[in-house]
């Protein structure tokens, strides 16, 4: 009987897990292995060569007892969260005020969002390069154009700077959150905004009680895509300095610690618990995230 | 009346400067890199410095395509062709599996993969790079190609799989009677539906890839460049630790150029999906 309820199961079930089943695979292999190893990587000392030895917590403590490599931690843990802190809300604010701007059906309006989006397709490495090419001191165009119009010079790399010259980098791509807002504001039904016309709103309150309710779910999507892409800044940092972090480390951000603890000085152990506490503090932020998120909007039918 | 209608003109034409200024900031980047890309070695280095070249000169794009840029532009496109074909295939028929099949463990299971999404890639990064060196996968284009393969990314698969709810069962139930099997349901019925969004999975695995500099940098040393593509080809030849740096400015940006044109190519056949149709269709998951 039991294995008569077991075929059926099957039989009923079969078609969709095969159909899934390139992501089960996927998942296994290239997630669910790699993790465990991780995970039993960061309570060894393990380099490739050596077999791994030493079980215990030594990875975690390092991290904390003043050592070079706990230097690095909190330097890096530091400037990513700084960076985080500094970039989310300005970047959610700003796309979302230059979405307001351009959510009009026109073709000059639809000219600048094809603008507005270009150097979203620069790629990271090329960021980097002419980032450096640009803000060099001695031949940058940043410089001459300070120099030609406000008579002075300002060393943008330097370890006071670099973090704020990197950030001002990073909004050359607001193009990428405005086009999100923009899908968002038209999912919102037309009819809304003409109710609201006949009961006598003005443009204000139609922004107030309707175009923003209805979009915090994509309010919310973009805040928690945001923590966790900002947390894991790695490409346009890592080129913009040769992968040296900068002066002084100013512009190590947290996975690049990472990187070369693991490719350049081969302590995969250490690197591997680098990645945990990363994973925490990303698993964390996101619950307080989901928990506070009251004020998302989903719709009559929720 | 009239003065309404004054302070409503000026109001457009404030919003309109604005919004050109803004325009003029953001064309930047390119303008230095296009006028940069023409420069001579002279003209690019000079003090004080030139904005604009005398002539337009060539000679640095000559320079930038030598034989070790037609390798990696050669690598780039393996990895590329495997990945848009494959990596898209793959995502599209998950998200079927997910979207128009019922089976026991299907919500429970998204939601499991779906979770992944917040575990850092480096977590995974660093021993698949332990277990590549064992399988000799390192210094291969393996590690670029083989994982998209496995569902093409959980960002596609929720793309596709929120539009493909949007198709109404009786399609599936229709081609059931008639005989069709799931897999002909699946490529001749529901596929052409929903050409659009999976059009705009390729385009986005095309970017990504194509700008992928991560991954290649963790898995390609530079001991073998013959496997680089061209973001890692490019990061060595100017700023990796390999001793030679090539510093010609203008070189770095005639690079920089050929590398940005298949994105704008891409960019200019799609950009009315890339920039209107990236509705989530609600994001009620």
């Amino acid at each position: 009987m039991n294995a008569e309820k077991f075929k059926k199961s099957i039989r009923n079930n079969y078609k969709g897990w095969l159909f899934v089943s390139p992501l089960v695979l996927g998942l296994l292999l290239f997630t669910l292995y790699p993790t465990v190893s991780s995970l039993i990587y960061s309570l060894h000392d393990t380099d490739l060569v050596h077999p791994m030895s030493n079980f215990g917590l030594q990875n975690y403590a390092a991290l904390f007892d003043g050592s070079n490599a706990s230097r690095l931690f909190l330097k890096s843990l530091g400037n990513t969260l700084l960076y985080a802190v500094v970039y989310i809300p300005i970047s959610l604010v700003l796309t979302y005020l230059l979405a307001l701007l351009l959510n009009k059906a026109s073709r000059a309006v639809y000219v600048f969002r094809v603008i507005y989006y270009l150097p979203v397709l620069i790629p990271g490495v090329v960021v980097g390069l002419l980032w450096q090419d640009i803000l060099n001191v001695q031949y940058g165009i940043a410089n001459i154009i300070l120099r030609d119009l406000f008579d002075t010079s300002f060393d943008f790399l330097t370890s006071d700077h670099i973090m704020a010259t990197f950030i001002a980098i990073q909004f050359f791509g607001v193009g990428g959150g405005m086009i999100i807002w923009i899908a968002s504001f038209k999912s919102i039904p037309q009819s809304m905004y003409e109710a609201a016309k006949l009961d006598g709103a003005n443009r204000l309150q139609c922004l107030t009680n309707i175009t923003l309710p209805m979009s915090t779910p994509y309010i919310f999507y973009n805040l928690v895509m945001g923590i966790i892409g900002s947390l894991q800044v790695f490409a346009n940092a890592y080129v913009l300095t040769g992968g040296t972090g900068g002066d002084g480390d100013a512009l190590l951000f947290y996975v690049m610690n990472i990187y070369e603890t693991a490719f350049t000085q081969l302590n995969f152990g250490l690197a591997s618990a680098l990645s945990w506490v990363l994973f925490v503090i990303i698993a964390l932020l996101t619950l307080v995230v989901f928990k506070t998120s009251k004020w998302v909007y989903y719709g009559e039918e929720m | 009346m009239r003065a309404v209608q004054t302070k409503k003109t000026a109001v457009i034409a404030v919003k309109y400067l604005l919004m050109a200024l803004l325009a003029c900031v953001l064309l930047f980047p390119f303008f230095v890199m296009i006028t940069r890309s023409f420069m001579t070695w002279k003209e690019a280095t000079s003090y004080p410095v030139q904005i604009l070249p005398e002539s337009l000169n060539f000679s640095s794009y000559a320079e930038a395509m030598n034989n070790s840029f037609f390798i990696y532009f050669k690598n780039t496109v393996i990895v590329l062709l495997i990945n848009v074909v494959g990596g898209t295939l793959s995502a599209y028929i998950v998200s079927y599996g997910f979207a128009r099949i019922r089976f026991k463990g299907n919500n429970a299971f998204f939601a499991i993969a779906l979770s992944t999404m917040m575990l850092p890639g480096i977590v995974s990064q660093v021993p698949l790079y332990v277990a590549y060196s064992k399988i000799g996968w390192l210094n291969t284009l393996l590690p670029l190609t083989i994982p998209q393969l496995f569902g093409g990314g959980m960002v596609n698969i929720f793309l596709i799989r929120q539009y493909l709810r949007s198709v109404p069962k009786s399609y599936n139930e229709a081609a059931m009677i008639d005989g069709a099997c799931e897999l002909r349901t699946c490529f001749e019925v529901i596929l052409p539906m929903v050409k659009p969004v999976v059009l705009l999975t390729a385009v986005n695995t095309f970017m990504a890839c194509w700008n992928d500099f991560t991954t290649p940098l963790m898995y390609i040393d530079n001991t073998a460049s013959d496997k680089f593509t061209l973001a890692v080809g490019i990061y060595y030849r100017f700023l990796g630790a390999i001793t030679n740096k090539d510093k010609a400015p203008n070189v770095q940006m005639a690079l920089c150029i050929l590398m940005m044109i298949p994105s704008l190519v891409i960019f200019a056949f799609f950009q009315r999906s890339l920039i209107e149709g990236v509705s989530l269709t609600g994001l009620k998951g």
